[in-house]
């Protein structure tokens, strides 16, 4: 964990953590072996709707808010919308599990607000890759016993999810019996676009942070579901697991399933495709997922660690995708939480890039440090998932710019880029000071385009006339970092119309993870 | 085996058998869904045409030969774009895997020499055909790219454990140099690459002996494999890391501990012998081969394979003595090597079942290895199939 010692770690009990200062934000995590639970089990136990149960309610019980529980955060008669990751569902060859959040979890946190908090409705929302059954599209349509099926309808059967059974129209009817004052009701967050008088679907333009950051994307309005924009009361559901594009998809990443798929659908493939096309920048979609996570930012979340996926989301067909921890977690700091499941799969938080963004909207903190941890100790929980085969961390972004490379370092131009990748086009060179927390062995990743010299702390680290295709960490070499600063230079002459350049200090395993202990300044 | 077209009806009859045993029973209709299956391109140089699993014809070569006749440049370069062709996958081909931009790697096998022998030193095996991959082969996917405009440099690369370059040797040729005794219509590598160039001046065409590329130690991605590298690391040449998209040509060679070596076998050869020797022993110690190769493989997984050319090894390859010459006229294509390798492993009379290898690199996610779950396009795998003599015991070991 990012530098918070066991020591530290044993003083953020639950009662201890009742005392913290208020400002930060608390997480719960909670394992099925966690010993305050009614009937702890191994990490392995496939578990019970009362084991799944008692470890959701613990989590939020140990995560709190920070001004009362979950439930006095609810007002009386408010509309309370949970919004689970259920991207595909079974017949789905993209479907595996550990690719959508249990439907346990879901449940146990309906459960939990029908039971605790007074609320007028409960409405499960979500938007899938499959069609819904008043769509009389007939692709993208999933079929149970020759009927056709979504989410509403489809039986989970008693396999996979041991104690759910039946469909969520069963679990919403029976809490609708079992509960008669609560309003309970599934929305398909693909179909609940706005539309103006005419009955087009309309954009909405991402709203102005308090902090006056706005948009990200490549353009600033969505198509984005109604609902989650207007509840009262958000909680986000997701299932932790790993992305092809942006390493991680957790609280943040589930927002995805909040952009309109009917709008953002290409023929024949009911998937996001325009999304990706209209909204994304430097070929990533992180831009976008902070923007979809700015209309309502959670109010809470509860994580389903139970079951992930290593190497990517949905199903790659490896024996060994889909990885069991058995685990919870709560809280109402989304960047916080997704900073915590990083660490636990093993990335590290710094590296994710939509954090940074959803950081700086003022969405909450990706410095563990600043964070209340509650139940189980994450040190000893955190493994090493598979990463996808291209990952790589972030690149540096802090840089020192000069056209005279050979002038003061004090008269070079502080510039921050806003991507991994500089533009160095009228400029001849850039450098970036790197603080290492003691010595350290890490491998440099530089992407160029043009002819390139890099030096670290004045010795000559790399030659290269780059002029085939520019990438991240196409050029690389082990380096010795020394305690305190560190200074790397690097001359880029451009031999095209334009000069480009990335840097990334990886650690010895040169698996693309920034290395721990260093930190970029300009 | 299961035919192909066996295979796809099957998936019809699975639902009528699902119906009658009472089973839940789940489908989803997907009109425009990503085809995962991969293509496989095979073209014997006697190829006529055939037809697609659904009765579409899939039109022949225009001047069919025998399997086992001499072929011209011109015959090999028509087998191997039709091949390239037939291996085509709906998301990419080779002209769109390939960026216009790319450093584009080919890695031949060129583990002998022609020309040398034992007398020249310990590690030199005596050169016979098969041994190395086919010259025309690499010109005529290098010509296909040119063509295409695909690749702002192009580099072929290997690294013997057999030979060295004559700077270093200085002996009288290397597998650079040499034009094997005409076998390849006098074609060498060095003059390939003079040629190309001279024709393309805005494409960068050059030769890294990888032995002696630059190289740094780092563990491979993932989980190693082989059992005495506990560390997982290897010296990986420049070249393999920073380049963006790496072509692996290898001939069908018998290899007496692995089976077989394919397109994967051929990885061996970007372990440099700077840092491993010749013969490069150090890396023999790391592991078995099959999981050495492995390791080596998950450094740069090939984006595009082709396996055959002219003339193949049986016996105790991957060289003689104890692999003999074996003639037989066949491409093998497609952008998955682990696809690729088990075609030619079936073309070669092998049960891909029985090959570690394949079985390892499938597990590791890096392509399916089961031939009945292989789209194979151009002639059937019992067309082209000849049975290559196994190394000695491999049917007991299988």
């Amino acid at each position: 964990m990012n530098g918070m010692k066991r020591r530290e770690f044993l003083a953020l009990t639950p009662a201890a953590g009742l005392g913290a200062a208020p400002a930060l934000p608390r997480i719960g995590l909670v394992t099925s072996g966690h010993a305050r639970l009614a009937r702890p089990s191994s990490p392995e136990d496939p578990l019970d709707y009362q084991r799944v149960r008692d470890m959701v309610w613990k989590a939020i019980e140990y995560a709190g808010a920070r001004a009362g529980s979950l439930e006095a955060k609810i007002r009386p008669g408010s509309r309370v919308v949970i919004k689970p990751n259920i991207v595909s569902i079974r017949p789905s060859s993209a479907y595996r599990l550990g690719d959508i959040t249990d439907p346990r979890v879901t449940r146990a946190v309906v459960e939990y607000v029908a039971r605790r908090a007074r609320a007028a409705r409960i409405t499960i929302a979500e938007g899938g890759s499959y069609r819904r059954l008043s769509d009389t599209t007939k692709d993208h349509a999933a079929f149970q016993n020759g009927q056709r099926v979504d989410l509403t309808n489809f039986d989970w059967g008693t396999e996979d999810f041991p104690g759910f059974g039946g469909s969520f129209g069963r679990m919403i009817a029976e809490f609708g019996k079992e509960f008669p004052g609560v309003r309970f009701d599934y929305i398909d967050l693909s179909y609940d676009a706005y539309r103006d008088a005419s009955g087009k679907l309309r954009r909405i333009q991402v709203p102005r942070a308090p902090n006056g950051v706005g948009a990200f994307g490549a353009r600033p309005d969505y198509y984005i579901a109604r609902t989650i924009r207007e509840c009262d009361f958000l909680i986000d559901v997701p299932v932790i697991k790993v992305h092809l594009q942006c390493g991680l998809t957790a609280c943040l990443k589930n927002y995805v399933g909040t952009a309109v798929r009917e709008a953002y659908q290409s023929p024949g493939l009911f998937n996001n495709t325009l999304l990706h096309r209209e909204h994304s920048l430097d070929n990533r979609i992180d831009h976008f997922i902070a923007d979809l996570a700015s209309f309502h930012p959670p109010d809470y979340c509860v994580m389903d660690g139970i079951r992930g996926l290593q190497y990517q989301e949905h199903n790659n067909d490896r024996a060994d995708q889909m990885v069991r921890s058995n685990l919870v977690l709560a809280g109402e700091d989304p960047v916080a939480l997704d900073a915590m499941a990083a660490n636990l799969i093993g990335f590290r938080p710094w590296d994710i890039e939509y954090l940074h963004l959803a950081a700086s909207r003022g969405m909450g903190t990706l410095d563990l440090d600043r964070a209340d941890l509650a139940g189980d100790d994450p040190e000893r929980l955190r493994r090493r998932w598979e990463k996808p085969r291209r990952w790589y961390g972030r690149c540096n972004r802090e840089w020192l710019l000069t056209r005279s490379p050979d002038a003061d370092l004090a008269a070079w131009t502080p510039h921050t880029s806003r991507f991994d990748t500089l533009d160095l086009s009228g400029w001849s060179a850039a450098a970036v000071r790197v603080r290492a927390e003691g010595h350290r062995k890490a491998v440099l990743w530089v992407g160029a385009q043009g002819r390139l010299g890099a030096t670290l702390n004045g010795e000559t680290l790399m030659r290269e006339e780059a002029r085939t295709s520019y990438r991240v960490g196409q050029f690389q070499k082990p380096v010795e970092l020394r305690p305190g600063e560190n200074l790397l230079v690097f001359r880029l002459e451009a031999l095209s119309e334009s000069a480009r350049l990335s840097v990334l200090l990886t650690g010895p395993r040169n698996d693309g993870d920034t290395v721990e202990g260093i930190r970029w300044s300009a | 085996m299961i035919g192909r077209r066996h295979f796809l009806g099957l998936s019809a009859l699975t639902g009528q058998a699902a119906r009658e045993t009472g089973k839940i029973e789940e489908w989803f209709t997907a009109s425009a869904t990503f085809d995962r299956t991969p293509r496989v391109g095979i073209v014997l140089s006697s190829f006529r045409g055939s037809t697609e699993h659904d009765g579409t014809p899939l039109k022949g070569l225009a001047a069919p030969r025998p399997v086992d006749a001499q072929l011209s440049y011109a015959e090999i370069d028509a087998m191997v774009r039709r091949a390239i062709e037939l291996g085509n996958q709906r998301r990419g081909s080779l002209g769109t895997i390939i960026g216009p931009d790319d450093w584009v790697v080919i890695k031949p096998n060129i583990v002998s020499c022609h020309g040398l022998g034992p007398a020249d030193g310990s590690s030199h095996h005596p050169y016979v055909h098969g041994t190395v991959t086919d010259l025309r082969v690499v010109k005529s996917v290098i010509s296909f790219l040119v063509e295409k405009k695909r690749g702002r440099r192009i580099t072929i690369a290997e690294g013997s454990g057999e030979w060295q370059p004559v700077e270093r040797s200085k002996l009288r040729v290397d597998g650079w140099t040499t034009d094997w005794g005409g076998a390849f219509g006098g074609l060498s590598y060095r003059g390939m690459v003079g040629d190309f160039a001279q024709r393309h001046p805005s494409v960068r065409f050059d030769i890294v002996d990888l032995n002696f590329d630059e190289h740094f130690e780092a563990p491979a991605p993932g989980r190693a494999h082989a059992a005495n590298n506990r560390e997982g690391v290897y010296a990986i040449p420049k070249t393999i890391r920073s380049c963006d998209k790496l072509i692996s040509i290898a001939p069908l060679k018998t290899h007496a501990t692995c089976g077989v070596s394919l397109t994967a076998g051929n990885y061996m050869g970007i372990a440099p012998g700077a840092r491993y020797g010749f013969p490069k022993k150090a890396l023999e110690e790391l592991g078995h081969p099959d999981d050495v190769m492995i390791d080596l493989f998950l450094h740069h997984p090939a984006d595009y394979a082709i396996a055959g050319g002219s003339w193949g090894l049986e016996g105790e390859g991957p060289c003689a003595p104890g692999g003999a010459s074996v003639h037989h006229n066949v491409i093998v294509a497609g952008p998955n090597a682990t696809a690729v390798d088990t075609v030619a492993a079936a073309v070669m009379g092998f049960d891909p079942k029985t090959l570690p290898y394949l079985q390892k690199l499938e597990r590791r996610g890096f392509g399916i290895a089961d031939i009945d779950a292989i789209w194979t396009r151009g002639n059937e795998v019992e067309q082209a199939r000849r049975v290559f003599r196994k190394p000695s015991g491999w049917e007991k070991r299988g």
